[in-house]
């Protein structure tokens, strides 16, 4: 006659041990999530407190919207949960000689901070931040700092043809 | 001790019943006509909801690409071919960048979408198999 199974065997213990591994699954990923979210929010709030300097330092004015129009009834909606602060995609808007800043499709414009170390290449050629246009698409990722700016650590051009075949 | 002795008794007196001999025939086309119309109303169910599932495929599908870049995915993606060295030496930050560009709820709905599918095939190859093939 066979012995009883224990308790450890049992289908009971395989259903709890199961049941403990998808809850500590969803709990890891709700925690990501928080954290995630709290990173973005953080930023956006950096970025919503720092408007004025980093796109319109000197001024005491605050004029809306960016691209220079005269409509001051526009009102930009951005959403904090939209907001990428770890990189940016999108078409340079205005080029300083340390920052650049990108806007994207239904994003807010971003003021990405260009420093000593960050690797900025057209094709196959690395070149400086003098060589960058308005106009230009690029990708960029990089760190948020606490002005509210992303520190790129790659910027890189995009080729015309890359973004038809995309769209 | 009296009821069983009783109970003995009032069986011993029983007439042995005769068991018709294609009752286990009987019960075996009884058990597989409920077996086929479960299965008829499995198959008319995972059918309709496979083909629900399959016309939702594409603009979900549609959906996800257009999300995707709109937010730059693509782009991000491509850097790992460009500039692998860079990005392995800042995965971290592109880590970031590339997972807070994902459509997750795209994704997540796309996901929904195929488990669905594949599980609505699954049951309709199931009760094809009992309403055409199994004879009894």
């Amino acid at each position: 006659m066979d012995p009883k199974p224990s308790f450890l065997q049992s289908k009971t213990f395989k259903g709890i041990l199961f049941g403990l591994c998808i809850a500590a699954i969803l709990l890891f990923t709700f925690e990501a999530g928080v954290y995630v979210g709290a990173q973005k929010a953080k930023f956006s709030m950096m970025w919503s407190k720092n408007y004025p300097q980093n796109f319109f330092p000197g001024q005491h004015a605050m004029p809306f919207p960016f691209d220079g129009t005269e409509d001051q009834t526009q009102t930009q909606e951005i959403e904090p949960g939209d907001m990428n602060d770890h990189g940016a995609v999108g078409e340079i808007i205005k080029i300083d000689q340390t920052t650049i800043v990108v806007k994207g499709d239904n994003e807010a414009e971003k003021n990405v901070l260009i420093q000593s170390d960050t690797l900025i290449e057209r094709g196959p050629d690395m070149i400086k931040i003098s060589d960058l246009q308005t106009g230009d698409h690029v990708v960029i990722f990089g760190s948020p700092n606490d002005s509210g700016q992303i520190q790129a650590k790659l910027v890189r051009v995009l080729p015309p043809h890359f973004l038809s075949y995309v769209h | 001790m009296t009821m069983t002795k009783s109970i003995t008794e009032n069986f011993s007196r029983l007439k042995t019943q005769e068991v018709p001999h294609d009752l286990f025939g009987k019960i075996m086309v009884k058990i597989a006509a409920k077996q086929r119309r479960r299965a008829l109303w499995s198959f008319v169910f995972s059918g309709v909801v496979f083909l629900v599932t399959l016309g939702s495929v594409v603009p979900v599908v549609a959906d996800v690409h257009a999300s995707m870049t709109q937010s730059g995915t693509y782009q991000f993606i491509s850097l790992m071919f460009s500039n692998f060295s860079q990005v392995a030496s800042s995965w971290q930050d592109f880590l970031f960048s590339l997972l807070e560009s994902l459509p997750i709820f795209g994704i997540a709905i796309f996901l929904a979408v195929m488990a669905f599918l594949l599980t609505s095939l699954r049951f309709i190859s199931r009760d094809f198999k009992i309403l055409f093939y199994r004879h009894y």
